[in-house]
């Protein structure tokens, strides 16, 4: 009898320890995902809200009816216009994923590699700048970028240039910017990675004949590959999507699926089709995500 | 083949480790033989794996250097020494097979991918792994990981394999039937080993030779028989086995015999070569197993030079032997280990009986106070 009871309480407890996630899904992403999917098949009205309902009841026949459109997406495939700007977000979200890596890995390593009592701290310095608001991060690199700013007069002060580089306004700006904003989401989860690594492996290996750097690309490297896979989804996924710091740094000159997604909504007032962007955008980011776990898990198992 | 001398094949020279203030490894200097099983021997924080450290080239020594068959090696990394290591965790790279494992030595030396699949498959043949080759580390048991890491050693053909705590992290079972083999192992290919253990037991069953290390020094080197019998200070009588240990006063000498006071009115003749004069305070030890207890009214009475009388305090049957602990009079206990192979008149002995205790007058130790 009580272990049944036992039994029941264990359940309820892993229950309510379960909940609490599963709601915070539902409430805020699939319940949000359903709403952008209903209007990704509407059409745009000049209503409040912008977009024509899904279903309509006709009383006289007893029917409902729902109208599903698909010409949404019908022109987001035909008008290149979108094409090219999830091929931009993509371009600009691999490079400085790459960029972050090669930075962020020897970063990481570092901070990995150094005394346990200094380690803290230096993960403190590297989540300093989180402190102050990304707006006004981006806005300071407006000002070191900008032709009288900062780095064109050091640059010009030293002589490497006799005339003011433009850098503001192109994607080299979007580049630094992105990379600046998104290396510690590089820096964190590899550095969780190489500072659980067990040292005597490095041992090892040198013990059986491997230089330090071949014992590096052997063992350190292959070891962390968990680790550099986070951390390279930590920066793609919400580089991707990026909105605010290409607009600001880059304006016109750098076409990202961030700012279409803007236009239509704000605009053009173009729910659906905004909508449809999102689902496609999504879409395109989750089916390799869920083909990687699912050879991760294989792999495992 | 061998360039320096047989009996010094691995030379360390007044080898001195210091870590900022803390002296790890102090002045120590010793040969070890080719083909040799060296056991170093000591407690945590005694130098011993610092020393091994050095020799396997991890670390630099501050002073001093180590000659391998008449290379001096201080100085160069790891991977140039003809030397391995089995690390007490075994370090098997996670992400490799065990034939990946044993193999990665040989690619690292530049032997060919045929030549290595052919050795590391005599390897996997001798320590019973051929069937485990394609696995990972993490799917293997302790005995079996224990033995990738052998072969991954061995495999090399080194001048030297150093073993930390080869057997530390495999139960009882397993660690004498290891022990066995990796001594067999030793002999076939006439390596050269250097243990470095803190368990004694581990040590007496695999060592030609032990060198017992305490705060950075090598106390006492020796067969493990020498080291026993014949402890050159109360610290290594202490550490190997157990131990009786009294405070005595010399009380004079008779013939060979020096007779030393344990109490008012128990005194013990002890025949050994230490020097004395009367009255000198000294510690006497024996061992455990060396004493003989006798029920006082039983027919079969000691013939030895001491025999004491005493009750007994305790006893404690375990198994092979029995532990009894017997008050002599005057607060002086000491402990007597029987093995259970005549159990006829001593299985009886209890708790608050009156025995005679039979105490050679050999293998008692003096040691200064």
């Amino acid at each position: 009898m009580s272990a049944v009871l036992h039994q029941i309480q264990g359940r309820m407890g892993k229950l309510f320890v379960l909940l609490p996630p599963y709601l915070w899904m539902i409430l805020f992403f699939l319940l949000p995902f359903g709403f952008v999917l209903k209007i990704s098949f509407s059409e745009a009205i000049i209503a409040s809200p912008p977009f024509a309902p899904l279903f309509e009841f006709d009383p006289d026949e007893g029917i409902l009816n729902g109208i599903f459109r698909i010409f949404n997406y019908q022109y987001i495939f035909e008008d290149s216009l979108y094409l090219n700007a999830y091929l931009g977000s993509a371009k600009i979200a691999t490079v400085s994923t790459i960029i972050c890596l090669i930075i962020g890995y020897p970063f990481a390593l570092a901070i990995a590699r150094s005394p346990k009592s200094k380690q803290g701290f230096l993960l403190m310095a590297l989540m300093l700048p989180f402190w102050t608001s990304l707006l006004i991060r981006v806005y300071a690199w407006i000002g070191i970028l900008r032709q009288d700013g900062v780095l064109n007069n050091i640059l010009l002060w030293v002589g490497v240039i006799d005339e003011p580089l433009i850098l503001l306004q192109t994607t080299f700006a979007t580049y630094v910017g992105v990379v600046y904003a998104y290396l510690p989401f590089m820096v964190l989860p590899l550095y969780a990675t190489l500072e659980k690594q067990d040292l005597t492996l490095l041992e090892a290996s040198r013990d059986l004949g491997a230089s330090p750097i071949r014992s590096f690309f052997d063992i350190t490297l292959p070891l962390s590959i968990p680790g550099v896979i986070s951390g390279c989804m930590l920066v793609f996924i919400p580089v991707i999507g990026e909105f605010v710091i290409p607009t600001l740094l880059s304006g016109e000159s750098t076409l990202m699926i961030g700012r279409v997604l803007w236009t239509e909504f704000f605009n053009n007032r173009d729910w659906p089709v905004a909508s449809a962007v999102a689902i496609i955008m999504l879409l395109v980011l989750i089916i390799p995500i869920i083909i990687f776990q699912n050879q991760q898990a294989k792999q495992e198992g | 083949m061998t360039v320096g001398n047989q009996s010094e094949f691995i030379r360390i020279e007044n080898i001195v480790k210091k870590f900022g203030e803390v002296t790890a490894v102090n002045n120590v200097s010793l040969n070890i033989s080719q083909g040799e099983v060296f056991c170093l021997l000591g407690g945590s924080g005694s130098g011993k794996s610092t020393l091994l450290r050095m020799l396997a080239g991890f670390d630099d020594p501050t002073e001093g250097r180590v000659i391998i068959d008449g290379d001096d090696i201080s100085g160069k990394p790891p991977e140039r020494l003809p030397v391995n290591m089995m690390f007490q965790s075994y370090a098997l790279f996670p992400h490799m097979t065990v034939e990946k494992n044993i193999g990665y030595g040989l690619r690292r030396d530049g032997i060919s991918k045929a030549e290595t699949k052919q050795r590391v498959d005599e390897i996997m043949e001798m320590v019973k792994l051929s069937p485990f080759a394609t696995r990972k580390p993490s799917q293997l048991s302790g005995g079996q990981r224990q033995r990738v890491a052998l072969a991954r050693c061995i495999v090399k053909r080194p001048k030297v394999l150093m073993l930390d705590e080869p057997l530390g992290a495999l139960d009882k079972k397993l660690r004498e039937e290891t022990q066995q083999e990796l001594l067999k192992i030793q002999r076939d290919l006439g390596l050269t080993f250097i243990v470095v253990t803190h368990d004694q037991e581990e040590a007496m069953t695999m060592a030609d030779r032990i060198g017992i290390m305490d705060m950075g020094q090598i106390v006492q080197v020796g067969p493990p028989r020498e080291l026993y019998e014949n402890p050159n200070s109360m610290f290594i009588a202490d550490f190997v086995g157990s131990l009786n240990k009294f405070k005595g006063v010399i009380k004079g000498q008779d013939g060979d015999d020096t007779i030393v006071g344990l109490s008012e009115n128990i005194t013990v003749k002890v025949d050994t070569g230490f020097e004395h004069n009367d009255g000198d305070k000294v510690m006497l030890t024996n061992r455990p197993e060396k004493l003989e207890i006798f029920s006082a009214d039983s027919a079969e009475q000691p013939t030895t030079k001491n025999v004491l009388d005493g009750t007994v305090k305790f006893v404690s049957y375990m198994g092979e032997q029995t532990n009894y602990a017997v008050e002599l009079g005057d607060d002086v206990v000491v402990r007597i280990a029987e093995q259970n192979h005549h159990m006829s008149t001593k299985a009886s002995i209890s708790m608050g009986d009156k025995v005679k205790v039979a105490w050679p007058a050999r293998s008692t130790h003096l040691f200064s106070a």
